[in-house]
Parts: structure tokens; C-alpha cells; sequence
């Protein structure tokens, strides 16, 4: 038999993962340990502080306010991928479609975010319409409340959830459709219980791209949300208080519990199918 | 009489400019296992697709029980489909996907079990109730596709080239399954193939598909036998076609004049009556053809019944049980298929093997006048 070379071949890689993420990520641990100094940095002296700091009140309502907004982008996300990948699986057009919606990404992501503004000013775009139209008589501010913060993170989010979806519908067997419409299912039936079972890895891949980077999100909450009551994000939470109160253990804190929580959410869906995985062998010996 | 369940009404599909289907008149009998035979691009398919609802005629009537269900749509229908691929739900177990029809209707759980267990024995696949899909064959996966479209009680069962994919023997075994289930149901099964053994082995009658239009219906016998057209005659097996003009007639009995072949004897049956000066198209199938190295006496016992030639057997396929063999005509190019059986050991003649020349006859009667292709000009 060949030796496997591949330890070999990865070994450069790891080498770099490891000095890069791992020893930073270790950095992090450690830091949200010890104690702060005023003029930023810290001094090397345990301490809890830290963690007692975000245990607290202000820091639980930021954090449920970050969940609620994650939790409607994602979801709006979602319900507009699914369509659209649903759409150009199928369509003909394939590549101009996926064209669309890959080109817009490689334009800056703050002059989105600012055109987004143009869009939603008093005196943007959206008003302009409106008022044109007739269908309000005074520019309606719709900047800097939580509905913007959520519909302009769904915006930057859709081709994370588009991409993965569109993989996976496309190899989805589309006879399948046929045959559950052939069994006597309506066509919406079919695709709620034939569609969507098949294509469940590609709708997790989505959320999970999807929700992750908007739960840490920081731009799209400081400039669509100024600040204002109900739009405040954990990752302005985290920049406040490391540039404004210099803390470091802090925000080392809060990233160290996050990945503590993230961490036993994987492992847990890990034990879960392996334990479903060993029933199900056992049953069927 | 047992009446028709599925009736063909003057049936066009066109997909833009290509027509897939002309004009389809076709009665299906109740309870009868029904062939639509032909190559891949006939229609067949696109017949049985009409049939299931997935495609929209784009002008006639398709009728179920007499009733017109052209525009229905395919979960409105009571017939069930087996798809060439299976289709089977790969997220679900076997017992789910048996049973997927079922709790569509809501039906109890003591019922769904009942008629699961009753259609997977049926299907002979009890025992795999728990297992996945992926975990089945191929020829178990076909099982499991045909015990879910059977579970509805459909008033037809369409079979999509289901034996296609699976292998030689198996495909031979899943023939007899099919056999036996159509016989325990009851229900009337359309069977697309292009697989013309498969066809002739398993059908109670059989339509013959060519671009886009039957060139004939009827019993397996029929059309193997009596094949209408010089399409039919080539499709359905091997067979030695030609093209001559009458050169006389006597009661039955047709000489026939054919180029490079010289004149050939023929009996006509009551269908097609040929005359003096038509041009027509007769075939003889390759295992009508006996051959020897020896001229054979029966010829000259029955002197003007049989059509005898010789030849020189330039290439011979050996196929088991028999041999083809491709003979060329003595002063001619044209090449002769028959068939020579290997017969038992004792009653082997001289040896005959590739480069022998050969006699080789047939009686008028195992010839077949398929078509008068041209009618003599009236004078």
C-alpha cells in the first residue's frame, strides 16, 4: 500500500492556521482573564472583572436585542433566497442570473451600505417615490430604527444564503416533485414535504453563513441604526468599549463566551446524530 | 366484454416545432397489460406522460373511465406512476415512501400499517420496511416504486422504462415479478419500453411507436408475425426485408421479382392481396431460414413451394443456443440473416462454420408480404 503523504502535505497549512487563529484565539482566552489598564492593554493580574461586567443587566438587553435582529435578518433572508435559488436552479438563464447577484458584491461594502442610506433618507430615494406618487404627504424618516438595520443585513447577507441554496436545489432530483404530485400531494404540499427535506443541509449552510456574521455584525447597526434605541448590536458593544473605555477584557470576555456557547451547540449536535446514528444501526441489524 | 379504461382521442404534442406525438388513437382494455414499444424519440414517453398529467396535449381528448381528464391535473388522477429512475424519496425510509400516498389522505395508523405490510409482501420486500433507500438494490428500489404507486389502488399503473437501468438477469426476474403482480392486482398496467423482448414477453397487445404515430397495435403474436410496415418488420427482432415487383399470381401464391435476388415465392393472406405489377415489401424473419451443405430434398418433393439459394456464410455470430449467420448470395451483394439452431449431438449433419458455402431455403409460407408499397399503374 501507498503511504499517505497527506500529513506531509497539509503540514505548512496547519502550521499556519495554527500560528494565525489558534494562538490569537488563545490570546483572547487569556486576556479576558486579567485585569485592565486604564490607558489601555492590560496588566498581567487575574481577575474576573471582566466576566462579572457583562453578566450584567445592560449587557443581557443588548444581547437580546442583537438575537431579535439576527433572528428577523436571517429570517427575512431566508424566505427571499429560497425563491430566488429556487428560481434560478431552474431557470435557463443560469449564469447571468448568478452574475447579478455576485457583481454587486465586488463593489465596496461600505458605498452599499451608504447608497442604502441615499435610499432610505428623508430626503432619499424611497421618499422621492412616495412622494411623487401621492402616497404620503410629508418624508417619512426610514433610517435609523431597528425594521432598516434588519431589511439592510438581510440585503448584504442574500448571496451567502443564495449561493448554498442554489447548490443544493440544483442537484436536487426534480422527478422527485413529479412523483409526489403523481401520489396525489398538491404542489405546494410537494415542495414543503419533498423540496425542502432534500435540500435541509443546503438551508442549514445558509442560516448558519447568514446568521453568524450578522450576529457579530458592526457597520450596517452603527450606520443604518445610529445608535438609536432597539438597533444596538453586541458588535458596537465590543467596539465601545474597547476604543472609548480602552477595556480589553471585556470584549475578550464576550468573544471567549461566545465561542464557549458556540462550541457546545456544535458538539451537542454532533453527539445528537451520532447517538441517532447508533440507534438506528442497532435497530436495523 | 371487458370495456376500455383509457382512451386516446385524435392526441397531438408538439414542443415547439418538433411534434412528439402526430396523432395518437389508442384504447386501452381493462385490465390489460399494455405495451407502447419503440426507439428512444417515438413519443412513447411523451404518451404516458399526457396520460399521468404532466404534460398537456396540445389538441385532443385523453379519457379515464370515460371520463375527459386532459387538463387535470397528475395528484387529481387515479393512475400511478413507476418512473425510470424510481423517484423514490430519499429522505424517507422504505415504510414512508410506501406509505407517503397514504398519509396524504390522513388515513389511520392502523390502516397505513396494514396496507403498507400488504403492498411490501406483495413486492416481496418485507423485512426492508426500516431501511433506507440508499441501503436497497437496484431491483429492490423498483420494487418499492412499484408497491407505492399500486398502495392508491390507481385504475392504471404506468411503467417509464422501468427495467432500463437494472442488469440482464435481473431485468428477467423483475419480467416475471411484473407478471405475476399485474396478475394479483388486476390493474391495468401501460408499459413504455423500447425493448422489444420485453415488450413481446409480458404484453397482452402492444403498440409500435415511430415519430410520433403507432404503426401498429395489436397482440405480441400479431406483430411479430405480421408486422404492418417495413418499420415494424425491421423493429420488432431480425428479419430479412425486401422490395420486388409482382410478377404473378396464382390463388395465394406470389412470384415476386427482386433485384439482385432473383424471383421470390410468397403466400398472401387474407389481409393484402397483391397484383400483378404492384411493388410490395415482404419479409422473412431470420429463424424461418434453414441452411445445409447439402442440397435438401424436400425442395424437390414439393417442387414450386420453396424459394432455395446458395451462398457462402462470409461472418457467424455464435449465440449459445444458436448461431446467426450472414450468408451472401452466389453472383450477388446481398447479404441473408438466418438463424441455425445447435441442434443435439446425433442429429448433426456436416459441420457448417464461417467461409462454408451453403444451401439455404425457406417455404412460401414463413414469408410475409408486409405492405404493397406501390400499386400497379392501371393500363
Amino acid at each position: 500500500m501507498r503511504k499517505n503523504l497527506g500529513f506531509r502535505y497539509t503540514l505548512l497549512a496547519m502550521i499556519v492556521t495554527t500560528t494565525l487563529t489558534i494562538i490569537p484565539l488563545l490570546i483572547v482566552i487569556f486576556y479576558s482573564f486579567l485585569t485592565k489598564n486604564s490607558s489601555g492593554g492590560v496588566i498581567y493580574q487575574f481577575s474576573l472583572d471582566a466576566y462579572r461586567t457583562i453578566f450584567s443587566k445592560e449587557y443581557a438587553l443588548v444581547l437580546k436585542d442583537t438575537l431579535i435582529i439576527t433572528f428577523w435578518a436571517t429570517s427575512m433572508t431566508m424566505l427571499v433566497a429560497l425563491p430566488c435559488a429556487y428560481y434560478m436552479a431552474l431557470s435557463r438563464h443560469k449564469d447571468i442570473l448568478m452574475m447579478i447577484i455576485i457583481v454587486p458584491f465586488w463593489t465596496n461594502f461600505l458605498v452599499r451600505i451608504f447608497a442604502w442610506k441615499a435610499i432610505l433618507e428623508a430626503n432619499g430615494f424611497l421618499n422621492l417615490i412616495l412622494l411623487k406618487l401621492g402616497i404620503i404627504d410629508t418624508p417619512f424618516m426610514f433610517l435609523y430604527n431597528r425594521t432598516a438595520v434588519i431589511v439592510v443585513l438581510a440585503y448584504t447577507s442574500l448571496p451567502f444564503a443564495i449561493l448554498p441554496l442554489y447548490n443544493a436545489i440544483e442537484k436536487f432530483d426534480f422527478s422527485l416533485l413529479e412523483a409526489a404530485r403523481d401520489l396525489g400531494s398538491g404542489h405546494m404540499r410537494s415542495l414543503a414535504k419533498i423540496l425542502i427535506p432534500n435540500i435541509r443541509g443546503g438551508i442549514v449552510a445558509s442560516m448558519v453563513f447568514v446568521a453568524i456574521p450578522i450576529f457579530g455584525q458592526y457597520i450596517v447597526p452603527q450606520l443604518i441604526g445610529g445608535g438609536n434605541a432597539g438597533t444596538f448590536m453586541l458588535g458596537q458593544q465590543i467596539a465601545n468599549v474597547f476604543f472609548n473605555e480602552r477595556n480589553w477584557p471585556v470584549p475578550s470576555a464576550i468573544t471567549t463566551l461566545l465561542m464557549f456557547v458556540t462550541l457546545i451547540g456544535f458538539f451537542a449536535v454532533r453527539i445528537r446524530t451520532s447517538q441517532k446514528n447508533r440507534d438506528y444501526l442497532a435497530k436495523n441489524k | 366484454m371487458k370495456g376500455s379504461v383509457v382512451r386516446f382521442e385524435n392526441v397531438k404534442k408538439s414542443f415547439g416545432d418538433f411534434v412528439a406525438v402526430k396523432e395518437a388513437n389508442i384504447e386501452i382494455r381493462s385490465g390489460e397489460f399494455f405495451s407502447l414499444l419503440g426507439p428512444s424519440g417515438c413519443g412513447k414517453t411523451t404518451l404516458l406522460r399526457m396520460l399521468a398529467g404532466f404534460e398537456v396535449p396540445t389538441s385532443g381528448a385523453i379519457y379515464l373511465d370515460d371520463v375527459n381528464v386532459t387538463a387535470l391535473a397528475p395528484d387529481k388522477r387515479p393512475v400511478n406512476t413507476v418512473f425510470q429512475n424510481y423517484a423514490l424519496f430519499p429522505h424517507l425510509s422504505v415504510f414512508e415512501n410506501v406509505a407517503f400516498p397514504l398519509r396524504l389522505q390522513k388515513r389511520s395508523k392502523s390502516e397505513i400499517n396494514q396496507r403498507v405490510e400488504e403492498y411490501l409482501e406483495l413486492v416481496q420486500l418485507t423485512g426492508k420496511a426500516g431501511n433506507r433507500i440508499s441501503q436497497l438494490s437496484g431491483g429492490q428500489k423498483q420494487r418499492v416504486a412499484i408497491a407505492r404507486a399500486l398502495i392508491n389502488e390507481p385504475k392504471v399503473l404506468l411503467l417509464d422504462e422501468p427495467l432500463s437501468a437494472l442488469d440482464a438477469k435481473l431485468r428477467q426476474r423483475m419480467l416475471v415479478q411484473l407478471d405475476r403482480i399485474h396478475d394479483e392486482v388486476g390493474v391495468t398496467f401501460v408499459f413504455v419500453t423500447h425493448d422489444q423482448s420485453e415488450a413481446l414477453s409480458i404484453s397482452d397487445r402492444i403498440a409500435v411507436m415511430n415519430a410520433g404515430q403507432v404503426e401498429q397495435l395489436g397482440e405480441p403474436f400479431e406483430i411479430y408475425e405480421s408486422p404492418v410496415s417495413a418499420f415494424v418488420a425491421n423493429f420488432i427482432g431480425e428479419t430479412n426485408l425486401f422490395t420486388g415487383e409482382v410478377i404473378g399470381v396464382e390463388g395465394d401464391w406470389v412470384d415476386v421479382r427482386v433485384q439482385s435476388i432473383g424471383v421470390l415465392k410468397v403466400t398472401a393472406d387474407d389481409d393484402i392481396k397483391p397484383k400483378v405489377g404492384d411493388t410490395i415489401n415482404l419479409t422473412v424473419r431470420p429463424e424461418k431460414i434453414s441452411l445445409g451443405k447439402d442440397k435438401p430434398r424436400i425442395v424437390d418433393q414439393k417442387p414450386g413451394e420453396y424459394n432455395l439459394f446458395h451462398g457462402v456464410i462470409h461472418d457467424m455470430i455464435y449465440l449459445g443456443s444458436e448461431s446467426k449467420c450472414f450468408i451472401t448470395l452466389d453472383g450477388s451483394e446481398f447479404v441473408f440473416r438466418a438463424i441455425k439452431p445447435h441442434s443435439k449431438y446425433l442429429d448433426d449433419g456436416p459441420e457448417i462454420t464461417w467461409e462454408d458455402t451453403v444451401y439455404f431455403w425457406w417455404h412460401a409460407n414463413d414469408a410475409y408480404i408486409v405492405a404493397i408499397v406501390e400499386e400497379a399503374s392501371q393500363s
